[in-house]
């Protein structure tokens, strides 16, 4: 890659919020850039990255008529660095279309596996810079009204143009050009703290220190107002009374005193809460425990100082209720945190594979440093059973290495001089030297871990539901609550002050709309990891509910669903001399570096033949390779082209009739008008192509392939593979037609390919697959990253996605259900047919115990394996190993 | 004369919600995300 600084035009949008959005975008610019895919639409940072000299105006002009408010950013110089990557692979592509030298199919297809293998780490580190994105550290959110209402806040800051608030994890995240200071102000003046993180690391250390101390405090606070109230109800009820008569009404005026302490001091952050989001014009979980408790509190001891200004059936207390819903809650809390922290455990087992140090070699010495101290270009020695601990080259010896904890693949690779090596891989055999290439933020698997944080704090559309209702639903509690009070008033039965008050209250305490926005974000942290588990790379939540709706899966060939490097299988010459004619084939091939290419000239290597002298070589886009060979023209190419050049092929029909039903690709070669003979190149399925689409028939998705390479071999293929549908002959470009147009047809659509040269087609499916090789993949170009090369992660995430969404649904209408029968029967709708008023202490304790059920539920799916056996097996001993570690 | 108190005391209190959380919300200007082009 060159260092040399490269222009960039860039533009500011808002409002783009999925793959459909940057289609538009790309489709729209299109006339003043000449090629959409030049266009990179940066949806997390909300940028437009355009080649350099288009004029930055007109093409903000063009992308706010097209819906997206746009304005033109300073021009960006980027020496040929990590940021410059996407567009770089935008240029590196135009670069090379004209360099199709074969077959269509085959020329288009390998080319791409080809330019993804080139893909450098510079090029790979892309995510983590020039993000234009605050995360912040929020405290005092409880519910789905509270994430409403800090989105809100959020989004009111000059520049954010997009907010989103994770109530699972307790952080928010403003995209957009903004002050963090006011970011924090504005959440502040909503009633909630905020700090921003700085280091995700060390705030991941930090929250958790807190919430083992929050954990251990709202134990203390559960056990103490518990007491107090379980105390006041066994005294009351067995040995005094709860009812004031004057003999004891100094002694319950006492008891009422000491329940306010209690009540301030073990739930005195529900009213500060409360408190805070009623000046915001808000309400949120603690405004209905703060009424309900505070009103329960207020009626006794009304009743304690003037028992006389109600009837006598009506002077009872309820500073036990009080109390005992706060000890409840308080429970429910501390459950609740601690279920929370087992649904990271994907990511936490992430973060455990970081190596702290590394044994480095300077200046011929060895030694152990600090992990962050390690810098590019330095030589690292790791011992079998060791962590790597930073991407690198080996330089020194050979090894095998389990890269299953990144890429799901079970078994351990064998790594030489010049392959590339992960941090967090563990050596499992030999000694090796190797040279750090990225480090820190930039190492695999810190993106990984930073793409599995995002994702999981993502919201799918389903989830955005559940806060829009709950942003209404605590004020719509609060006057169910007064009518119920009125009609108890109105039309119940003696004394009626005290059902009015009882209802009022178990009303405001049963409808806590915590479990309504856990419900979601829960089981997304949890689904995201289950995939990560499997090697599968979620990027939003919304890929995450989609995937499960998928009925028709397409898949690119090359690299998909076979190997991605083609290999010569058969040469037939005309005069019966094939090693003349592949030292000739080689000889043309030389110039090229085409991935077909090398295929060609490795074949003539192994047989020790030297390439012959060809002059004047041409690449001919779609049809072949070109070139002089001893004054006279020579042609290595498809079928349609040479005979469109006059050759006559007719001696060599039967060997191309075998080749394509082999499966591999015919390349004819002629001197001048005759026909030399015919090289036949297949590249291999990959061993478990046929099974993974067998896995997604079970699923009842149709599997369709999409190819560049000629009818007969996409046929060859698609019979041995058992896909149920093909198109052949089809440009990278035009792939994301067959996509639009099976979407149009009804289908939900995932695309499966590089990631890079089909980038078009994964943006226009409903779900984009990018299957990658080992680590050395583009991990943030489609919603969802197979970091295994097996097809296998299709149907695995599929399934995942399929359970997760179904627990979603679980949760949402278990919480649903659980407010839509609370209610009426806590307002005493049960009263009427069988006399039944339900307890303020019973919807404490039914409230708590519907956020535990949701997490409970969510951590249910930790335990979800795919019907993929293998990798079940494997990740089976990797956790013994685990364990046993 | 105690049933009329309450009752109006009621659906003050329910005119009062109704007021403060919608009619009078600080947050209602803030600009919604409009997802509805999906």
């Amino acid at each position: 890659m060159s260092e040399a600084p490269v222009l960039q035009t860039t533009l500011s949008i808002s409002g783009a919020t999925c793959q459909g959005c940057a289609k538009k975008i790309r489709n729209a610019l299109e006339p003043l850039t000449g090629d959409a895919d030049l266009v990179e639409v940066n949806l997390e940072d909300q940028t437009v990255a355009l080649p350099e000299g288009v004029d930055a105006t007109e093409a903000a002009r063009i992308v706010t008529e097209t819906g997206y408010p746009a304005e033109p950013m300073a021009e960006t110089g980027k020496s040929g660095s990590c940021c410059s990557s996407k567009s770089e692979k935008a240029d590196a592509k135009a670069t090379v279309k004209p360099d199709r030298e074969t077959d269509e199919g085959v020329a288009e297809d390998t080319s791409e596996q080809h330019h993804s293998s080139e893909n450098t780490p510079e090029e790979s580190a892309t995510p983590y810079h020039g993000d234009d994105q605050v995360h912040l550290a929020v405290t005092g959110a409880t519910c789905a009204s509270c994430v409403n209402t800090i989105e809100k806040a959020l989004k009111s800051v000059p520049g954010v143009t997009h907010a989103h608030m994770n109530l699972a994890d307790n952080t928010a995240t403003a995209t957009g050009a903004s002050d963090p200071q006011a970011l924090i102000k504005a959440v502040e003046s909503s009633g909630y703290g905020a700090s921003v993180i700085e280091d995700a690391d060390a705030a991941d250390d930090q929250k958790q220190e807190e919430d083992k101390k929050r954990y251990k405090t709202l134990l203390v606070k559960m056990a103490i107002s518990l007491g107090l109230g379980i105390g006041l109800m066994v005294w009351g009820m067995g040995f005094g009374s709860m009812t004031i008569t004057g003999a004891n009404q100094g002694l319950w005026f006492g008891l009422g005193l000491l329940t306010l302490v209690v009540m301030a001091g073990t739930g005195g952050h529900f009213f500060t809460g409360a408190w805070k989001a009623f000046r915001h014009h808000n309400a949120n979980m603690d405004t209905l425990i703060a009424l309900g408790t505070g009103t329960a509190w207020l009626y006794s001891i009304t009743v304690v100082s003037i028992p006389e200004a109600l009837p006598e059936m009506a002077r009872h207390v309820y500073f036990e209720a009080s109390a005992m819903i706060i000890g409840l809650i308080n429970l429910g809390q501390a459950l609740e945190l601690r279920a929370k922290g087992k649904t990271s455990e994907a990511v936490r087992r992430l973060l455990d594979l970081r190596a702290k140090t590394a044994r480095v070699i300077r200046g011929g010495q060895e030694q152990d440093i600090p992990v962050e101290d390690v810098r590019k270009g330095d030589h690292i020695r790791v011992r079998p059973g060791e962590n790597l601990p930073v991407d690198g080259r080996v330089v020194d010896g050979s090894t095998r290495i389990d890269e299953s904890m990144l890429t799901g693949e079970p078994m351990p690779v064998s790594k030489g001089v010049d392959d590339e090596v992960s941090a967090g891989t563990l050596n499992t055999h030999g000694a090796i030297v190797y040279e750090a290439t990225r480090v820190g933020s930039e190492t695999a698997l810190a993106q990984i871990i930073h793409l599995v944080k995002k994702a999981q704090g993502s919201k799918p559309a389903i989830g955005r539901l559940a806060d829009k209702i709950s942003s209404v639903f605590v004020p719509s509690v609060m006057l169910i609550a007064v009518a119920a009070a009125l009609v108890w008033y109105n039309v119940g039965p003696e004394p009626a002050v005290v059902h009015m008050i009882i209802a009022a209250t178990t009303v405001l305490i049963i409808a806590c709309p915590c479990a309504l926005g856990l419900a979601t974000p829960m089981s997304v942290m949890v689904g995201v990891g289950k995939a990560a588990e499997y090697g599968a790379l979620i990027r939003q939540g919304d890929a995450l509910q989609t995937a499960g709706k998928l009925d028709l899966v397409i898949l690119d060939k090359t690299g998909t669903i076979t190997e991605g490097h083609p290999a010569v299988t058969s040469v037939h010459a005309i005069t019966g001399d094939e090693q003349q004619l592949l030292a000739l084939a080689a000889g043309l091939e030389q110039h090229s570096e085409h991935p077909l290419a090398e295929a060609i000239v490795n074949k003539a290597k192994k047989q020790s033949l030297q390439p012959l002298n060809v002059t004047d070589f041409e690449a001919m886009n779609g049809k072949g390779v070109t070139g002089q060979f001893e004054g006279e023209p020579v042609r290595l190419g498809n079928r349609r082209w040479l005979e469109a050049e006059g050759i006559s092929l007719d001696g060599m029909i039967n060997a191309e009739k075998t080749i394509t039903e082999q499966a591999g690709t015919p390349l004819f070669l002629a001197r001048g008008t005759e026909l030399l003979g015919i090289m036949g190149v297949a590249d291999a399925i990959k061993a478990d192509s046929e099974a993974a689409i067998r896995r997604m028939h079970d699923a009842g998705i149709r599997v369709m392939m999409v190819t560049g390479d000629i009818d007969a071999t996409a046929k060859a293929i698609a019979a041995k593979t058992g896909i149920d549908d093909y198109r052949a002959e089809v440009l990278p470009e035009d792939k994301a037609d067959v996509v639009n147009e099976m979407r149009g047809k009804g289908y939900t659509v995932a695309m499966v390919g590089d990631g890079i040269n089909d980038a078009p087609a994964l943006a226009a499916a409903d779900v984009g697959f990018a299957i990658g090789t080992g680590t050395d993949v583009a991990i943030e170009s489609a919603a969802i990253t197979l970091m295994r090369g097996s097809l296998h992660g299709v149907p695995d995430a599929i399934e995942i996605s399929r359970a997760t969404v179904k627990n979603i649904h679980q949760n949402l209408f278990g919480a649903f259900a659980y407010n839509s029968l609370g209610i009426p029967i806590a307002a005493g709708l049960l009263y009427p047919i069988w006399g039944i008023l339900m307890s303020p202490i019973l919807a404490g304790a039914a409230m708590s115990l519907s956020s535990v059920t949701v997490v409970t539920n969510a951590n249910r799916l930790r335990l979800f394996k795919t019907s993929h056996k293998p990798v079940q097996a494997q990740n089976q001993s990797q956790q013994s190993k685990e364990e046993r570690n | 004369m105690e049933t009329i108190l309450v009752n109006a005391g009621g659906l003050a209190l329910m005119v009062a919600i109704v007021w403060w959380f919608w009619l009078s919300s600080t947050d209602s200007d803030a600009p919604a995300q409009d997802h509805s082009h999906h």
